[in-house]
């Protein structure tokens, strides 16, 4: 191969396929000027400060769009280029009233680059008058003034988060930055992501938590304590208090992008209400009392419950928004001292069925795939799912990979954003995925569009698949789904010729009383294309919390303990019992929804209740509190004084995410370090402390000083997926599970040669309808959800400025209904089912189908658990909170606005 | 309508009768000779005629005609595209209007040759929102095409030779007129010229292979194809064959549009419009359209060919000749220019967007008597400083004239500094 290259500034430079002249001067230590190329930005072009000198061309040329060729000779600071960059910058200053930017002490790119040229003022008369400042969303601000047109905010939302909120109105000299149609930043499409705000060298966008500049003494790398996606954030801080928080440029999960809750909403972390000290009940109050009188009342009070009652009468959840090592420590707690396998975490509520299903079928109740499949994927199919507002870093990178050429297959009944960008949209009515995915089988199947080679070589049952699907009809199960046929025909027919494909899902097929079935059937698709295992390919449940995957990853479960390892196993029991030196319990323990139901029955005297707040997040709000009412002994570690903990005997004020160390595990099996930020307020602790400091109260003798001695155990307790890790080569992206010994670099993919069970499984299984799907008198199916601004139950975001964002839960209901109904936007509707009712605003839409309803639960004031009912998957004991038969009325004192 | 005296040529020979634009009649005075024998060669035959017959592009750049169809990728299975630049937007330009609403087939034949030459199999005829009678004109035109099959599937009973022809209709804005902000107006978008490289031939409408070609241009083909390269030689400079439609406009007896070999000296073709109105005396002539630096009246024998027009500091661009008395005000000419450019300024390039603001304000200043010498150098430093540096060459269009006009004027702007006020009552308002 013959050596090629080019000079730069006198140094030789070889060439890199495609590389800018700019991209090749950076690699080699050049800098050159340039204010419309922004970090992970393609050029604009604009700015023509990158103007650079060529050998042989007249003409200077823009290094930014300009691509490194052999022999090129460039000189990127010639006394001719650095004039004429100063005349440029002149000429960009020259657009701006006097005193907009400050040259003497640069905050900007701009004013750096500013000072660097010594350029204090511009040498043109005559200049603009300064513009209205856009100050109408709650963390954004946008400055007129300081906009210099570099368009990189454009670029950033269009080709980062793929919102399109910005443009550039009107032409030349009286170009400005607009968005689109909408007036102010707050009416605009904004998802409050910040990337426009990173890239911005004016701070003409910018945060309003940032304007006040305080300068932060203190930088900490840890993981986001919102969604499962598990962004990587670098919390600044001064003082002990939050100042800002970024996206971690360098992570391989967010690569620097954040959402709305991510990177805005952590004003509840210094909320006023914050719990600072524990509270014991005494008669209708909670008094507060030191946290050695809190540890011995309850310590004393399990041991006479366990002592009086048995062990059995004692149940815990642990949270899902705690560190692994509080899961770990509870777990074990429960099991190893109390005697007990009644531990259940929030994962039973959402993804259980999914985690049983993939289980069942592949060996592994975890994601298959990772994040990085999404931008390899041919095919991308979304099936009970709403990443751009649930999961919106995944959300954007999905929207980015389809923009990019990427089919897209979205299986929802609600018309969510990436409904919009769909190849093929499926709007399924709810529940009926069962139906849907055995007729897309039937369809790949028929046409032989399946992956033979895989199916003979890795997969069981496809014999018996081929047999069930012909018993089926396509039309009887569209008729069922409410697709017309052709559509699930064109879906399959995507799948079929595009695939293997990346099957992203969601608790749309988990909360269902089919939820492990719905889940079973979708990987039947992901067998039949032959996606689990291949690159950009696979199954990628998106989790909801921080940290439900390391719950059950623990073993915050009733039948596994750490690491999915079953209780029933006596080899476990001795192997694990000897580490712990203590006896493990032989018989499962309940599930979350069987507690509640032991509980309000009186089998269950005593919960302890880790930072989850049932009483508002689960269904059957009022059987739930009814339980709860039941207890003798309701322990709750908390923030605030949730719904939940206004039942406790006694509140442990807890640290939140932002003020802990330990590690959290995201949807792709990602164990990634958890950092104290700053202090937890007064006297609040980690989980995983507390939990230490109980069990000692109880007679045990743990030593653990910091959470790295908690992992330290994990490994020699569950081998086999954590073996190899430990706190020291965590780093700054985490290790991704199964990471067996301590020279493994983790498991990007799993089931890649051969599936974790053997081979994998086709389930033949059919359509049974919930009893929800046909209720006389209740002609409405309500599928409940959340919505981007908040966060589960809200208890965190309704603290911050994305109240102001979205202030209510709303409603869903398509326009006809809302029309035959008498409901208007924004007026008041009672909704009843047969288990509660509850008086909500409607919103008149056309996101949902006629027929259905969609209504979030983030504010407790909503009461939407009060209508969801007792339904749930038998295999996975998950609730049914995404079908439930609903009626609606209009106060009749309330009549339309004329 | 103006109908053009015919001077000496062949592209206006018809012009006034009105069946020309039937494809009967344009039949019989030798219509779609070119295009059989074009169709008897090979592609790459036609294209070398073409090179060798040295047409250069009659949008105002000037670029060999064959060469910029030899840049289309040979070797591709993406299908390719023909553009039409029927924009026509700068200011002193009137000449495609005329050939589109008097020769529309002629126009179209040079596409048919062009597809076959380049292999396109689509062609978007992209004319300017406001010609609404050229656009009735082709769209008439190309209906009558695909009447007759001369134009869609199998022309001229040639198997495989394809191609449709869509008439576009542009929504206004002199950028449109490049070549990239047309292609980007073409697909929907905003008309913003796009960094180049890469260049239309490898990426150009909705990212396909595609050869812009001003209508003047395509028109010119079919006499080449037809008569051949020697006969089209015979007419203009050796660098510069051929004949072009000069359109004359401003200070002169009769306006109009006169079909002249190119490299015709500047005084022939004033003449052809009866020369300065009212044996007035002549001040200044811009040559090529509004974009052209302006020349003087020691340049009135300079023959309007573009290789010599470039030894005096400009082009031929478009051949809008615009001729401006001795009444004329050119610091008002300056504002007028620098008024447009103001306000057509795409406004991605920041010396472009900044630059044509500045320039306006400062010019307007001076006319105004309010001029100062710091606004002087600004007019000599502003221009500079946009020129030749910018995404696209609007930038320079836009800095010539000034730089032309403060070359040869520059008494004018003194003396509205010097007076405070200007010093030519009876020139045209502004």
């Amino acid at each position: 191969m013959i050596d090629r290259n080019a000079t730069i500034d006198g140094m030789q430079v070889s060439i890199h396929a495609d590389e800018t002249v700019l991209e090749a001067a950076t690699r080699v230590g050049v800098t050159i000027p340039t204010l419309c190329k922004g970090r992970d930005l393609s050029p604009e072009g604009g700015c023509r400060l990158c103007l650079v000198e060529v050998e042989g061309t007249s003409r200077p040329q823009a290094a930014c769009h300009t691509k490194l060729a052999d022999g090129m000779v460039i000189r990127t600071a010639t006394d001719r280029i650095e004039s004429l960059r100063r005349d440029i910058l002149d000429l960009t200053l020259s657009a701006h009233p006097d005193q907009t930017f400050d040259a003497s002490s640069p905050q900007t790119e701009f004013e750096e680059l500013l000072a660097q040229y010594d350029l204090h003022r511009s040498s043109y008369p005559d200049r603009a008058m300064p513009a209205t400042l856009d100050q109408t969303h709650p963390y954004l601000r946008y400055d007129p003034s300081r906009c210099i047109l570099c368009r990189r905010c454009i670029d950033a939302c269009e080709s980062i988060q793929g919102q399109f909120v910005f443009s550039i109105e009107s032409r030349g000299i009286q170009s400005s930055l607009c968005y689109g149609d909408d007036d102010s930043f707050l009416d605009s499409g904004c998802v409050a992501c910040g990337a426009c705000v990173d890239r911005c060298p004016t701070a003409a966008i910018t945060d309003i938590d940032r304007i006040a500049r305080v300068k932060s003494d203190r930088v900490t790398r840890t993981t986001c304590g919102y969604c499962g996606v598990g962004c990587q954030i670098d919390v600044r801080s001064r003082d002990g208090r939050i100042t800002e928080i970024g996206g971690a440029k360098d992570a391989v999960v967010n690569r620097g992008h954040l959402c709305a809750k991510g990177r805005y909403a952590h004003a509840y972390q210094s909320a006023d209400d914050r719990l600072t000290q524990p509270l014991l009940r005494n008669g209708e109050h909670l008094e507060p009392v030191s946290w050695d009188e809190a540890i011995d009342w309850v310590s004393t009070r399990i041991l006479s419950i366990g002592k009086r009652w048995g062990p059995d009468a004692l149940g815990v959840f642990t949270s899902s928004r705690s560190t692994n090592e509080a899961a770990y420590l509870l777990q074990k707690m429960f099991r190893g001292i109390i005697g007990t396998n009644n531990i259940d975490c929030c994962a039973r509520v959402c993804h259980s069925s999914t985690a049983l299903a993939l289980r069942t079928v592949t060996g592994t109740g975890a994601a298959s795939a990772s994040y990085e499949d999404i931008e390899l994927a041919k095919c991308i199919v979304i099936a009970g799912a709403n990443p751009t507002e649930a999961h919106p870093v995944v959300g954007s990178r999905i929207k980015q990979a389809v923009l990019d050429g990427a089919k897209l297959i979205v299986i929802d009944p609600r018309r969510i954003e990436l409904a919009e960008y769909a190849t093929c949209f499926l709007p399924l009515r709810p529940g009926t995925n069962v139906a849907l995915f055995n007729a897309m089988a039937k369809l790949l199947i028929e046409s032989g569009q399946v992956d033979v080679r895989y199916l003979e070589e890795r997969v069981d049952g496809w014999s018996e698949l081929e047999k069930f699907v012909e018993g089926l009809s396509l039309e009887q199960s569209a008729q069922t789904c409410g697709v017309a046929p052709d559509r699930i025909a064109d879906a399959a027919q995507i799948l079929g010729e595009v695939g293997p494909a990346l099957f992203v899902h969601g608790l749309g097929l988990s909360e269902l009383t089919q939820g492990t079935e719905s889940v079973m059937t979708l990987c039947n698709l992901g067998m039949l294309t032959g996606s689990i295992g291949k690159p950009g390919a696979g199954m990628l449940p998106l989790r909801g919390q921080n940290n439900v995957q390391g719950n059950a990853d623990m073993g915050a479960m009733p039948n596994l303990v750490t690491g999915y390892q079953s209780v029933q196993d006596s080899g476990v029991r001795e192997r694990v019992g000897s580490i712990w030196n203590a006896t493990i319990p032989t018989r499962p323990g309940k599930t979350i929804p069987e507690m509640i139901d032991a509980a309000a029955a009186g089998e269950i005297r005593g919960l302890w209740i880790q930072g989850e707040d049932v009483a508002q997040s689960d269904p059957n709000e009022t059987h739930v509190r009814s339980a709860l009412n039941n207890l003798e002994l309701l322990v709750v570690q908390e923030l605030f004084l949730s719904e939940t903990a206004q039942y406790a005997d006694l509140v442990l004020p807890a640290a939140g995410a932002l003020e802990q160390d330990g590690t959290f595990t995201n949807g792709e099996r990602r164990i990634q370090r958890v950092r104290a930020a700053v202090e937890p307020p007064g006297q609040a602790r980690p989980d995983w402390e507390v939990a230490r400091n109980v069990a000692c109260a109880l007679g045990a003798h743990w030593t653990y000083s910091c959470a790295d001695d908690v992992m330290t155990e994990i490994a020699a307790v569950a081998p086999a997926i954590f073996g190899g890790v430990a706190f020291d080569r965590l780093g700054d992206d985490g290790l991704q599970w199964p990471c067996p010994d301590r020279t493994h670099p983790g498991t990007r993919r799993v089931h890649e040669s051969e599936f974790i069970r053997g081979r994998g499984q086709l389930i033949c299984v059919e359509h049974i309808a919930s009893p929800e799907h046909s209720v006389d008198g209740f002609p409405y199916l309500l599928i409940t959800g959340r919505v981007l601004e908040h966060y589960n139950v809200g208890t965190m975001t309704r603290r911050t400025p994305n109240r102001t964002l979205r202030a209510e839960d709303t409603l869903e209901i398509h326009v006809r209904d809302a029309a035959r109904e008498g409901i208007v936007d924004g007026s008041r509707v009672d909704i009843e089912s047969q288990w509660g009712s509850t008086n909500v605003v409607a919103q008149v839409s056309q996101r949902v189908q006629p027929g259905h309803v969609f209504l979030s639960f983030h504010f407790p004031e909503t009461h939407t658990n009060r209508l969801t009912g007792p339904q749930r998957d038998a295999k996975s004991n998950c609730p049914e909170y995404k079908v439930t038969a609903v009626r609606l009325r209009t106060p009749e004192t309330q009549s339309p606005p004329a | 309508m103006i109908i053009v005296p015919y001077v000496t040529g062949y592209l206006s020979e018809h012009y006034a009768d009105d069946d020309f634009r039937t494809l009967s009649a344009y039949k019989a005075k030798g219509g779609f000779e070119g295009l059989k024998k074009a169709l008897a060669m090979e592609p790459e035959e036609v294209v070398e005629i073409m090179k060798s017959a040295g047409l250069r592009g009659r949008g105002g750049a000037g670029f060999n005609a064959g060469m910029k169809w030899s840049f289309m990728p040979k070797d591709t299975d993406r299908p390719k595209v023909l553009v039409c630049n029927g924009d026509e937007s700068e200011p002193g330009s009137f000449k495609d209007r005329l050939i589109m609403e008097r020769g529309p087939l002629q126009i179209l034949e040079g596409i048919l040759i062009a597809a076959w030459a380049v292999g396109a199999s689509k062609a978007f005829i992209y004319i300017r929102g406001e010609y609404k009678e050229p656009i009735r004109c082709l769209e008439a035109a190309v209906k009558e095409l695909y009447g007759a099959r001369l134009c869609g599937e199998n022309v001229m009973g040639k198997k495989g030779f394809n191609i449709d022809i869509v008439v576009h209709s542009g929504a206004g804005a002199y950028i449109c007129g490049e070549e990239t902000g047309l292609l980007e107006s073409l697909e929907g978008k905003k008309g913003q010229p796009r960094k180049k490289p890469p260049f239309p031939a490898q990426f150009g409408a909705f990212g396909l292979p595609t050869t812009v070609n001003n209508i003047e241009t395509f028109a010119h083909a079919p006499y080449i194809l037809d008569r051949g390269v020697d006969w089209f030689r015979g007419f203009g400079t050796e660098k510069s064959p051929g004949t072009t439609l000069y359109g004359v406009s401003g200070h002169v007896e009769r306006p109009g549009l006169f079909e002249l070999p190119l490299g015709t000296p500047l005084r022939e073709v004033i003449g052809h419009a009866g020369g300065v109105r009212g044996g007035r005396r002549l001040k200044g002539v811009i040559p090529g359209g509004m974009s052209m630096p302006i020349l003087t009246p020691n340049d009135i024998d300079v023959p309007m060919a573009d290789e010599f027009l470039s030894e005096r500091g400009t082009h031929l661009g478009t051949g809008g000749v615009m001729v401006m008395d001795e009444t004329t005000c050119m610091v008002r000419v300056a504002c007028v220019v620098s008024y447009f450019f103001r306000d057509e300024s795409c406004g991605q390039c920041t010396q472009c967007r900044e630059g044509t603001g500045w320039i306006n304000k400062i010019c307007e200043r001076i006319e105004q008597g309010r001029g100062t010498q710091q606004d002087m150098k600004l007019l000599e430093d502003v221009p500079a400083m946009m020129e030749g540096q910018t995404i696209c060459a609007f930038a320079d269009a836009a800095a010539w004239p000034i730089q032309g006009l403060m070359r040869h004027f520059r008494d004018d702007f003194e003396a509205h500094i010097r007076e405070h006020k200007c010093p030519y009552p009876e020139s045209f308002e502004l």
